[in-house]
């Protein structure tokens, strides 16, 4: 856990950190210039996405190895990202529910809709820093990025298509061949090459250049007084769960949400273990400004709304994270002024060189 | 007193009346100049057949009988047009030609056209939505992607947007309806979401258009504009009528409604066409 002194420089961390973290304020610093160019494409409009490893990031979870990221082939997964061919409809394409604006989450909507308007069982998460991803979905679902993309566009109230019609449609198509080709080395494409592309984007999505990152770094402006003591609310009160750089600790825990959709047992899902009954991920906090509604069925609009849940809306059931329960009651004791100082925190996570770098939209 | 003398008594008095009006007009609507110039506001307020609209504490009822309360109302008006009686058209530039009414915001419904040249207008034409060459532009000239178009970081048409084929929504209309099964999924509280959009989609992808464009004929009362009178049209625009007219709309059929719901929102799409009118018109000094 890395903290930030009143002066915003690193002070307690454990030593392995420290050292990284000291080699990213060097390599930070000249990396300054770099990062504001990659705002928009270059005049020559040769693409230039590539997976560059944030210097203050762990390594990734992801084998990049195994998937080898060229600006051809994550240009490919962008394209495949925002295609609708990928549909039974030919419509709903995965940027219909991921808007970069919203750090590809769906705005406004509690839960996204899909083929013939059903509903999504919940609401929509953010596409970014997936290297780095132990699991993904709410319920952690899928192990794998590479396997991610067939759960949607599998399901019935998402893309609900078979990957062989995909296969089928992009084979056909006038130019994903070629394009397949040059990045896989052949035309006759399969299911992986689509899922690899898809990867290939996904693993470009990567958000760290955020006030709290520049600050970090030892750039960029100094905190408020209100966000500096909404730090250190931060850190006493939420962080135990959302832990470290990527502010979660890839845990599923039980929050304490009153039940709304029974039928959805969240990590009892994948694990069939009723301890792990209505758990659900912890998400990152990057961005959690603008990827609102708020919860896995997004029942919440406001942060506001997220803090008092925490404050007094919680129910125990018998297996609530005990981090959350006190003397037999559940509520994290969080004054009206500290809720305002973490909401000012929180909103230095916000990353807009992400939400509106133009090489990433479609 | 016979009928006919009463007859007479009215048919004088409302001669007295109308010409005693006519001098008024006179006096409001002085002489101008070419080159002369002014605002011409339109203001959409939203209404529930006699009430005006309320958010969320208010309950109305459809045609169907199905109450309702609205939690959210936007929708984009573009391209508008004035016609002037002097048989020209004014129409706005098209990059100026783009506005959300939005029922949540004071002076929400509030459309500001900016230098209209002096004249008597008596129709407006306007687009309910966005129409097809700038859904493509997003693409194409995304610098043209601004103000209330912009669904980028913190813009203003952040929620009005799903994707290159379906484009901007047109028209949202978000509420809760006890008409509505809360055992289906995303109406837990009887939540309904009727979201319009659809521009007739991109090559690779066809859907159905459901811009649509409406004139509002105001000859009667005429918006005069001069170099100091700034005209307010009040235009009011009836949800109930969404519910109604060549297709009745139920909530319990129907609580969501978007981008793949093509055929039922081109039938509601026309419902709402004919859900504004010309109320009246304020030609008072700036």
């Amino acid at each position: 856990m890395t903290q930030i002194n009143d002066n915003g420089l690193l002070m307690k961390t454990r030593t392995k950190f420290k050292v990284l973290v000291f080699i990213g304020l060097l390599v930070g610093f000249s990396c300054t210039k770099k990062s504001e160019n990659q705002e928009v494409l270059p005049s020559d409009g040769v693409s230039k996405l590539e997976f560059k490893q944030p210097d203050h990031f762990p390594i990734p979870t992801y084998d990049l190895a195994s998937n080898p990221v060229s600006p051809e082939g994550a240009e490919l997964g962008k394209a495949l990202f925002n295609e609708g061919l990928l549909s039974s409809n030919n419509q709903i394409s995965c940027g219909s529910c991921h808007h970069q604006s919203s750090a590809f989450t769906q705005p406004s909507h509690p839960l996204s809709h899909g083929v013939g308007d059903r509903f999504t069982l919940r609401n929509s998460q953010p596409v970014m820093n997936m290297a780095w991803n132990r699991t993904f979905m709410w319920d952690g679902m899928v192990s794998h990025l590479d396997s991610f993309s067939l759960f949607p566009m599998q399901n019935h109230n998402e893309m609900d298509e078979t990957p062989s019609n995909v296969v089928a449609k992009l084979r056909h198509h006038a130019t994903y061949p070629a394009r397949f080709e040059k990045v896989f080395g052949t035309k006759n494409l399969e299911i992986d090459h689509v899922l690899k592309a898809l990867s290939q984007f996904m693993l470009v999505c990567i958000s760290a250049n955020s006030r709290y990152d520049q600050r970090l770094l030892g750039k960029g402006g100094a905190f408020s007084a209100d966000e500096l003591a909404g730090k250190q609310t931060f850190e006493q009160k939420c962080s135990s769960c959302h832990s470290g750089v990527l502010f979660t600790d890839f845990s599923f825990r039980n929050n304490g949400l009153p039940i709304k959709n029974k039928e959805d047992l969240g990590r009892y899902r994948k694990t069939m273990d009723s301890s792990d009954a209505y758990k659900f991920r912890v998400p990152s906090l990057r961005n959690v400004e603008h990827s609102g509604p708020y919860m896995h069925d997004g029942r919440y609009s406001s942060l506001e709304g997220v803090i008092d849940h925490y404050r007094s809306g919680m129910v125990i059931r018998s297996n609530i994270d005990s981090s959350l329960v006190k003397n037999g009651s559940a509520g994290i004791l969080i004054s009206d002024e500290e809720k305002k100082n973490l909401i000012a925190f929180l909103k230095t996570l916000s990353d807009l060189e992400f939400l509106s770098r133009k090489d990433l939209f479609r | 007193m016979p009928f006919a003398s009463k007859l007479s008594y009215l048919f004088l008095s409302s001669i007295l009346i109308f010409s005693s009006c006519k001098k008024d007009d006179d006096t409001a609507t002085p002489e101008f100049v070419v080159g002369d110039k002014n605002d011409l506001t339109l203001e959409f307020d939203n209404v529930a057949g006699s009430q005006d609209l309320t958010m969320n504490t208010v309950e109305y009822t459809n045609a169907s009988g199905e109450k309702f309360k609205v939690t959210k109302l936007k929708y984009y008006i573009s391209n508008i047009s004035l016609k002037n009686e002097n048989g020209t058209t004014f129409t706005v530039p098209q990059d100026s030609s783009y506005y959300l009414v939005d029922e949540s915001m004071s002076g929400g419904g509030e459309v500001v056209l900016k230098d209209v040249p002096a004249g008597n207008y008596s129709a407006v034409t306007f687009t309910i939505g966005v129409d097809s060459a700038r859904n493509l532009e997003v693409d194409s000239n995304p610098a043209k992607v601004v103000g209330v178009l912009n669904f980028g970081v913190g813009g203003e048409g952040k929620e009005m947007y799903w994707g290159p084929s379906s484009g901007y929504i047109f028209l949202k209309l978000e509420g809760i309806s006890p008409a509505v099964d809360t055992t289906k999924m995303g109406s837990s509280n009887g939540e309904f979401f009727i979201h319009i959009g659809l521009f007739g989609g991109t090559s690779a992808t066809r859907t159905v258009n459901n811009i649509r464009t409406k004139t509002l004929d105001f000859s009667m009362m005429k918006a005069t504009v001069r170099k100091n009178i700034h005209p307010e049209l009040h235009i009011k625009a009836d949800i109930l009528k969404m519910f109604s007219g060549s297709y009745t709309l139920k909530l319990a059929d129907t609580p969501n409604m978007m981008m793949a719901s093509q055929a039922i929102t081109s039938k509601v799409a026309d419902n709402y066409s004919d859900m504004f009118d010309v109320e009246h018109v304020h030609n008072d000094p700036n």
